[in-house]
């Protein structure tokens, strides 16, 4: 939540980078997608509800119709359009860490610590230092790396 | 309201509650930091399109984002409403002008309602109408009293087609009127003038004064004012008559083998009258008159001319050269007079090939290499190390300049000078729908300012139409007779108008107090507002309403009405809507409208495919799968959050926990 927050605000507010502001809060309702599907017997509604109510102040801008009434929907009195801007916190984004999956041919082979958005070049080095992907690894060419941010990191070998 | 998305019901439910709520009003207040977001206004042709659509987005992204970052945000709309389309559609259709264009203003302020924009529509202007014009009046009486305008005879930019004047800003291309692309032809008439010349320095210099525009817009706006540092050099007639020529390349005047005047030169009748070439002469000079601009600018101008038969004196050597009339030299740069220098001008060299004039080297190449007069094949613009040139010989180019001017200063032949590409303002029009220029002819008085007190100057109902070169304006009797303010005596009414452009100079002000009715906006409103922090539009508006816009700005500084020195802040030129590779045009036959958007998807998806589908500078390529996509998008927002609403809505206040828990 707080990666997308501050990806919008500083695509619109430095560089009128809609697109990519766009984006991400695209992401971030795959992100809400797959939490909720993840955890359906065991919702955190007051979370969710703090995470729809971001998600609507962020559309707010962009598309004012849809926003205004979905913030009614869930219990908000009108108009989002005289909200604050939800703030992010710049030190926790620094921080913070996310625990990735390092596969070889699709297997669970470890896991790693690593800072949120590691770039990918990063990631696979890392993951590469790991004793026991280095097993099963030796002696087999790396055919491709497949990175996906924040969760896993696939190497397909033979 | 069901479970499905009903963009319908939810935007127009959403936009009835904005307007009664005034939920985009906006007054001054001191507890937060302003900021002035604008798009620059429509012509109200009757039909919102996709640039539209664009540019508006664009905008009204950034005033709610800056609204909820907590500025107080300014975002107006209104309406560039004069011009020429309203009375093209009233000579086809019979429809007053200003009729045509309060329907228009009507149904497009619907059109932009629908697309949700967050604008105070309390501050709506329109340039037609009488309660701005009167100050778009004002403007020029203050203009006037300043000698900022002036009338003058000059050979103006005449449409044939459009039967209007048109400024230089207005012809583009290769000398098609920028309206219906027709060639423009020259014309001599009395027309007023704004002297922008007088902020010519300061509208180059201020530039760096604007990190926030786009460089190509700053590189156009200096290339229009083309400043370039030279000498204006004495010569004259043998008969003592000055000609004074300005040139950037001083260091080559001893290889001035002969002189051309513009066929417009005041000079060429007095030098030929009486004379055998008198009607040679004459029949030539017709001749180019004659000739489009076109041709008269084209590098490839098949260059010809003639000998007057009279000669001038060089003052530098008190050579005798003779003075020719070309096709090549314009009266509109420099000072109509030009000092052929063949050998180093490629212009000249294919001119003295054709006539065989003398080609005298002046300046040697600095690798050693010999040029030959005789024999050159193509001229040496090039710097290099002057040769025959009296007290410059021997010294390279950059330093014989300097010399060179010294010298001509020292000597009284010539001095130094700073010559601009930017001409006086041309804003008399002779149509009708426009703002009508606040001027009075008298037979006793002569050229009387309208009093202020009497503005503004109405434009009357009882017009007709018809295709001619002259203002509607001056079939009207009831506009045309008036009194003399001064003498009252009989007088008549200037008939011309002015210029589209004049109107909206000055727009972005009037917003902050739109319904001022005693000054031509609150000074403390202006104050608090500007500048305009973030304006946005086309970038076809680089050097015409732009360059206008900072103009009236200097001068309304100067006049004590502002205080800032630049309009705009920033300025984000958006990029094109194209389709199949192409710019959207009826012609192309590839137009979607924002209305069958909007109504097959809702302005939420149109909005949101515009502002995903490209950054705001580019262009934007149009895809009808990417409108799906960002329907559907929509769509699986609103099943995610509606579907949990009512758990939701019973969850107590968002503010009891914190948002870095996530």
């Amino acid at each position: 939540m707080n990666t997308a927050v501050k990806k919008v605000t500083e695509d619109i507010e430095k560089r009128f980078h809609f697109n990519t502001a766009i984006s991400a809060v695209m992401e971030l309702v795959n992100e809400i997608h797959d939490y909720i599907e993840s955890s359906k017997e065991n919702l955190n509604l007051p979370l969710l509800k703090k995470v729809f109510t971001n998600l609507v102040l962020l559309l707010a801008p962009f598309t004012p119709h849809i926003a205004e009434e979905l913030w009614e929907r869930i219990g908000h009195e009108p108009s989002v359009h005289e909200q604050s801007w939800p703030g992010y916190d710049e030190e926790a984004l620094k921080t913070k860490t996310v625990t990735m999956i390092v596969q070889v041919n699709g297997k669970v082979r470890g896991r790693m610590e690593v800072p949120v958005d590691m770039a990918e070049e990063d990631i696979k080095e890392k993951a590469l230092e790991l004793e026991n992907v280095k097993n099963h690894i030796r002696g087999k060419e790396i055919l491709k790396a497949i990175v996906v941010p924040n969760k896993l990191v696939n190497f397909a070998v033979k | 309201m069901g479970k499905r998305y009903n963009f319908e019901a939810i935007e127009s439910k959403w936009q009835k509650y904005w307007d009664e709520k005034k939920l985009y009003k906006t007054v001054e207040r001191d507890d937060r930091e302003k900021y002035y977001v604008l798009e620059m206004f429509p012509y109200p042709s009757g039909n919102l399109h996709m640039g539209h659509v664009r540019n508006y987005s664009i905008g009204d992204v950034v005033a709610r984002f800056k609204k909820m970052r907590g500025y107080n945000v300014l975002h107006p709309m209104g309406w560039d409403a004069f011009g020429l389309p309203a009375e093209n559609a009233a000579i086809k259709h019979g429809t007053p002008p200003s009729q045509w264009t309060w329907r228009n203003i009507a149904t497009m302020k619907e059109q932009l309602k629908g697309l949700g924009l967050s604008y105070d529509w309390d501050r709506e202007i329109a340039t037609c109408h009488p309660d701005y014009y009167r100050w778009t009046q004002w403007i020029f009486l203050q203009f006037f009293k300043k000698g900022l305008a002036y009338k003058a005879k000059s050979a103006v930019n005449w449409c044939p087609s459009c039967n209007t004047v048109l400024a230089n800003e207005q012809v583009v291309g290769e000398g098609w009127c920028e309206r219906c692309g027709t060639v423009v032809k020259k014309r001599n008439l009395e027309q007023w003038f704004f002297r922008i010349t007088d902020y010519a320095e300061e509208l180059l210099r201020d530039l760096e004064k604007l990190p926030g525009w786009p460089e190509k817009v700053k590189t156009m706006q200096r290339n229009w004012i083309g400043r370039s540092e030279g000498v204006e050099i004495h010569f004259r007639t043998e008969d003592g008559d000055p000609i004074p020529v300005f040139t950037t390349r001083h260091d080559t005047v001893y290889g001035a083998t002969y002189l051309v005047l513009a066929p417009e030169h005041p000079l060429v009748e007095k030098l030929t009258k009486g004379t055998e070439y008198e009607e040679p002469i004459n029949e030539f000079v017709d001749k180019i008159r004659q000739m489009d601009y076109i041709q008269r600018t084209s590098m490839e101008l098949e260059k010809e001319g003639m000998f007057t038969g009279a000669y001038a004196i060089n003052p530098l050597n008190n050579e005798r050269i003779p003075i020719w009339v070309a096709n090549y030299v314009l009266m509109e740069y420099g000072t109509g007079a030009v000092m052929a220098v063949p050998a180093h001008d490629q212009r000249d060299l294919e001119f003295a090939r054709k006539y065989e004039l003398p080609v005298r080297i002046v300046v040697q190449p600095q690798n050693g290499e010999e040029l030959d007069g005789d024999s050159l094949k193509e001229a040496f613009a090039e710097e290099g190390i002057s040769v025959n040139s009296g007290p410059i010989s021997g010294l390279p180019t950059a330093e014989a300049k300097e010399k060179m001017a010294d010298y001509i200063e020292e000597k009284g032949l010539g001095e130094r000078k700073v010559n601009y590409r930017l001409k006086d303002w041309l804003i008399s029009r002779q149509r009708y729908w426009g703002a009508p220029i606040p001027i009075i002819y008298c037979d006793h008085c002569g050229i009387v300012p309208v009093p202020e007190e009497d503005l503004p100057v109405y434009l009357p109902e009882d017009v007709e139409f018809k295709p001619t070169g002259e203002s509607p304006l001056k079939y009207s009797s009831e506009f045309l007779n008036t009194s003399c303010p001064q003498c009252g005596g009989a007088a008549v009414r200037e008939t011309d108008t002015m210029d589209t452009f004049v109107c909206s100079s000055w727009y972005f002000l009037r917003y902050t107090s739109p319904r001022e009715r005693d000054h031509v906006f609150d000074k403390d409103k202006a104050e608090y507002w500007m500048n305009v922090d973030q304006y946005i539009g086309g970038v076809e508006h680089a050097i015409l309403h732009l360059m206008y816009a900072r103009f009236f700005t200097k001068v309304l500084r100067d006049f004590g009405y502002v205080s800032v020195d630049e309009p705009f802040q920033n300025l984000l030129t958006q990029g094109m809507v194209l389709k199949d590779g192409a710019k959207m045009s009826k012609s192309k036959g590839n137009v979607v409208t924002p209305e069958e958007i909007v109504s097959e998807y809702g302005a939420d998806t149109a909005r949101l495919f515009i502002l995903f589908a490209s950054p705001p500078e580019r262009d934007l390529e149009w895809s009808d799968e990417a409108v799906e996509g960002c329907y559907r998008f929509l769509n699986r927002v609103w099943r995610l959050v509606t579907g949990y609403a009512d758990d939701l809505k019973e969850i107590g206040n968002f503010d009891n926990y914190s948002l870095n828990n996530s």
